[in-house]
């Protein structure tokens, strides 16, 4: 049963890998023939026409990401691609050896180097065990990275575009360090490369709201949001300072993650929103980093947090009978849901006492968002 | 990898495709060629009409919006900036008509705006004309989602700029005003909007800071809310306002002195919540001079239990404890305290402010411990709401208790009607405390039956009242200090901090068989002389308890403790440490658990100590 399940969600994310690698090869041809007078041509087109179109050119401003989203679910379901010899693995070191710009790395060949992108190679280098993809060994990647870090201490996304620091941006880069850290600093003190990490620490404690959760920038300006909560807890987490939250704001935190469960067993973003496949992954993800933080009350697990057969029994409905996760019970799969549902439910079910459940699922690591077993590789 | 949901990359049907190959090269080659462009740091005109263009088919682009960025501050487009940004805008309202949740599109919003201000000089029309146009596409795009927290997030943003910039203004804008009406008419709209009560909440904790000052009268807005609450009981968003405006006093309860205590020559100063405090003076009953000393807090910091938060810039704790150091100790009974604490503030405009410090004073009995525990009781039993919450809470308790009568099973106001009995009955009799801790416990479990999600949130509120009641018990016995202080298998997860110092002074402690799983707060009671820890879930390494300078017995057997050999001084007049049961003594003999446990003592010391040990069963370390 558990096996048939995998073999599913293995099945689509293998025919969406392989439909992405075809029309990616078609626009690619298409741009191979273009010749220069042509560029013009667009205005003469209404915008409707034009915009559903473009969509599949303009998904390249994530591609990188969307692939790490593919690949990491099939690490998930315990698919050991690094060491297959297939065509897909091929077709996907090449996609990302060629988004390879200087020292950082581009959504797609024809963009331009931003940190998302980066983190996401940095993360499919781990997992495909190929290290040399990244760099020449000059420590390159990490400088590019530290170079996005503004003077408040958070990260921006993009060198030179003035963009004010983000709790995404700053996980981002703090989870990418992480992983390119000198094999003898693993697991070892803080990040001490990153400037001022107190500071940065500071910069993410600020972003909690009196309600408990966390917001996207400092100082009550965004209201509490799951995934930006998510996003401030692993980059404390990955820093080694959850223990400088207070007693009280741990409590409130606690009581907002455990108040994300609706009706149903799915889990909200936010008070009053509808549950969603993906905040499985934010909510269960900070929940496990603050309840095993140290100074935090290890004997509390997530099974005491939430409801997690009916967590379950939701992600069941969400899943679609031809494989993939859709955000809600009968909607159509995608791949970021399927990513993001697959790794909550595996934090889900290795949270439970009931073994026969875990099987099909790897365990994720919640700050690094990689299968444990694969984390310390680079 | 944090983007939203990107839609399916899909091939075209055969019977479009030939269209859709014309129009895909021609859109392929814009945008291949504006990336080139940019990549030659080209700046001109035509680049950047054509990334207008681009942009007008497909907003979600971030590095175009970067290399507009870039072209409008290149100097080398001959237009005033001010005209060039005011085209900029146009062209941001079309690409948020079309995409409302893209984070680049709205982060350039936000850059424009942020350069468009200096440019509009000092005049306050043109000003008002931009927070016009923004409050009014703000407006149009809330009403399409209510929740869109981009949205909100900038439409914050830009009343903050604006709340900046008005501060030397002579006539400022009613901001206030205008954040109330949309929080209410969309609150109005449904009342299930949390995004429009979080805006109210904010607006209620600038009150004050702001001018011209804006007020809600709060017995208005709890009959407002209340109606919400009778018409949908069951609604999260209304009920967390409801118990913002109530028990947490809008956002403004600031942290008190709840008593002072003198204990072997030191003094002992407890706060209600954790602050970060350095300095303090003292002064006795009728005299202006104070004695100045400095504070530190009770649980030393090179404990692994210490959770406070240091702050960035200067390496501060924060703690519920601290200790007075003078060098004079006041002789009178009562005193007057005044602690300096730090605060972590925030601007107008929602950034950080630079740590600023606010002075807590108390002024009342500096209680001897060795006398009784009268008065450290008084202090457990709280102060008296003022007249004006109390009749608030009073008003609120009477509604709720209406709502259940016709909603028995409303969880929300079970645990709202828990919270306001408990703030009526502070600073109430001993009596009427217990019988609302116990009240308070058996809601927490009926909750749990309605509730079952969160079964474990209600089983911690009821160990919690249940301790209260011990204390309290223990407080108002005869001879407190020198009686046993029984927290014995309450099911506690943790030694509340608020409740522990109230046990200060505190000799023998039982809390067997509870669910602790770490020492915390007992660490803190550094009057202990007897522990007892057995049948817990406490980890790290046993000897963490050394901190505890008087004691002698500990009993700490069937925890998930282990023993490294931490390099920790063992008190001077400990005798007794049971450890049974342990994990990290499973397997060791006799002289290794001795020297592990004793590892920061002398070789000479440790000689007097023997252990017996039946593996897996018993090992108790005595001193001889």
């Amino acid at each position: 049963m558990a096996v048939e399940r995998a073999q599913k969600h293995l099945q689509y994310l293998d025919a969406f890998l392989a439909r992405g690698f075809k029309t990616l090869h078609y626009l690619d041809q298409l741009r191979a023939q273009l010749s220069e007078s042509e560029t013009t041509g667009l205005f003469g087109l209404g915008p409707e026409k034009s915009g559903k179109l473009l969509a599949a050119c303009v998904a390249e401003t994530s591609l990188l990401s969307a692939l790490y989203w593919v690949i990491c679910a099939g690490a998930l379901l315990g698919r050991n691609l690094s060491s297959e010899d297939s065509e897909s693995l091929s077709q996907v070191l090449h996609l990302v050896r060629s988004c390879r710009k200087g020292a950082g790395f581009a959504p797609h060949p024809s963009h331009e180097p931003d940190l998302l992108s980066t983190v996401s190679a940095v993360q499919l280098s781990v997992i495909l065990k190929r290290p040399e993809i990244l760099e020449d060994g000059t420590g390159a990647t990490r400088k590019y990275i530290l170079s996005l870090q503004l003077p408040d201490g958070s990260f921006t996304s993009r060198i030179g575009s003035a963009e004010e620091g983000d709790c995404r941006f700053t996980f981002a880069a703090l989870c990418g360090l992480s992983l390119l850290r000198e094999p003898g600093a693993k697991d070892g003190g803080e990040l001490e490369e990153v400037r001022d990490p107190a500071m940065v620490a500071e910069w993410l404690l600020n972003c909690q709201n009196l309600d408990g959760g966390f917001g996207c920038r400092p100082k009550g300006e965004c209201e509490s949001h799951a995934g930006h909560t998510f996003c401030c807890l692993a980059g404390l987490s990955l820093l080694q300072m959850i223990p400088r939250m207070t007693h009280r704001s741990r409590q409130r935190l606690i009581r907002w993650l455990g108040s994300r469960q609706c009706e149903g067993g799915g889990i909200n973003g936010r008070p009053g929103k509808k549950a969603d496949a993906c905040y499985t992954w934010w909510t269960l993800a900070s929940a496990k980093l603050i309840l095993s933080s140290e100074g935090s009350s290890p004997s509390a697990t997530l099974a005491d947090l939430f409801d997690l057969p009916a967590l379950e029994k939701f992600l069941e409905e969400c899943a679609s009978p031809d494989g993939g996760v859709a955000p809600h019970p009968g909607d159509d799969p995608d791949p970021f849901h399927t990513f993001f549902g697959l790794s909550g439910w595996s934090l889900a079910a290795h949270a439970q006492a009931d073994a026969s459940t875990k099987g099909w699922l790897q365990d994720m690591h919640a700050s690094l968002v990689l299968p444990v077993g694969l984390t310390g590789t680079v | 990898m944090h983007g939203r949901v990107k839609k399916d990359v899909v091939e075209p049907s055969p019977e479009e495709k030939e269209k859709q190959r014309e129009q895909v090269r021609t859109a392929r080659g814009l945008f291949g060629k504006l990336l080139e462009l940019r990549q030659n740091k080209v700046y001109n005109e035509q680049a950047l009409d054509m990334t207008s263009k681009a942009l007008q088919f497909h907003p979600e682009f971030p590095t175009l919006w970067g290399y507009r960025r870039e072209l409008l501050t290149s100097g080398k487009i001959s237009k005033p900036l001010r005209e060039l940004l005011e085209v900029e805008m146009k062209l941001l309202e079309k690409a948020l008509r079309k995409s409302q949740k893209v984070y680049s599109i709205w982060f350039h919003r936000k850059w424009v705006i942020e350069h468009l201000f200096p440019e509009l000089g000092s005049d306050p029309e043109s000003v008002k004309q931009l927070l016009d146009t923004e409050l009014d596409l703000c407006g149009k795009l809330l009403e399409v989602d209510e929740r869109n927290f981009h949205c909100w997030n900038h439409r914050m943003h830009v009343m903050g700029l604006i709340r900046t910039w008005q501060k030397d203004q002579a006539e400022p804008m009613d901001l206030g005003s205008i954040d109330l009406k949309l929080s209410t008419d969309l609150i109005n709209r449904n009342f299930s909007n949390y995004s429009a009560w979080h805006l109210r909440t904010l607006l209620q904790q600038r009150a004050g800071t702001e001018e011209p000052q804006m007020e809600i009268d709060i017995h208005q807005e709890l009959e407002w809310v209340q109606e919400g609450i009778f018409t949908e009981p069951n609604d999260q968003s209304v009920w967390l306002y409801h118990n913002w405006l109530t028990t947490l006093a809008r956002g403004t309860d600031t942290p008190r002195i709840t008593h002072c205590v003198r204990m072997d020559g030191s003094i002992f100063v407890f706060f209600s919540k954790p602050v970060c405090a350095s300095r303090a003076s003292i002064s006795e009953a009728g005299q202006k001079e104070g004695v100045e000393g400095l504070l530190e807090p009770i649980i030393p910091s090179r404990s692994a239990v210490q959770r406070t938060r240091p702050s960035a810039r200067r390496q501060r704790l924060c703690g519920l404890g601290w200790q007075f150091r003078t060098e004079r100790m006041p002789c009178s009974e009562e005193v007057r305290i005044k602690v300096a604490i730090e605060v972590f503030g925030s601007l107008p405009d929602g950034k950080a402010s630079p740590v600023s410090s606010m002075e807590v004073s108390f002024c009342g009995p500096l209680i001897d411990l060795s006398v009784s525990s009268r008065l450290v009781l008084e202090a457990f039993l709280g102060q008296k709401l003022e007249e004006q919450r109390r009749e608030v809470f009073q008003t609120e308790l009477d509604r709720i208790n209406e709502l259940l009568e016709i909603e028995p099973d409303c969880r929300w106001a079970f645990l709202a009607q828990a919270r306001l009995q408990e703030g009526l009955a502070s600073g109430c009799a001993s009596e009427q405390q217990d019988s609302v801790q116990v009240a308070l416990a058996e809601s927490a479990a009926r909750a749990s039956t309605l509730d079952p999600l969160r079964k474990n949130f209600y089983s911690d509120a009821g160990a919690a009242a249940r301790a209260r009641q011990k204390v309290q018990a223990w407080l108002a016995g005869p001879d407190a200090y020198g009686s046993t202080l029984d927290l014995g298998s309450l099911s506690m997860r943790h030694l509340i901090p608020g409740i522990a110092t109230f046990a200060f002074g505190v000799r023998v402690l039982n809390l067997d068989g509870n669910q602790l799983s770490e020492f915390g707060a007992v660490l803190g009671l550094i009057s202990l002389e007897d522990v007892s820890l057995s049948k817990n879930q406490i980890r790290g390494d046993a000897a963490e308890i050394f901190v505890l300078p008087k004691l002698r017995r500990a009993n700490l057997s069937w925890n998930h403790l282990g023993l490294r050999g931490l390099n920790a001084q063992p008190p001077k007049m400990l005798q007794y440490v049971d450890l049974s049961g342990i994990e990290g003594t499973k397997s060791l003999d006799a002289q290794v658990v001795v020297g592990l446990l004793l590892a920061g003592s002398t070789e000479a010391d440790c000689q007097h100590w023997t252990a017996e040990v039946v593996p897996g069963q018993l090992c108790i370390c005595r001193r001889q």
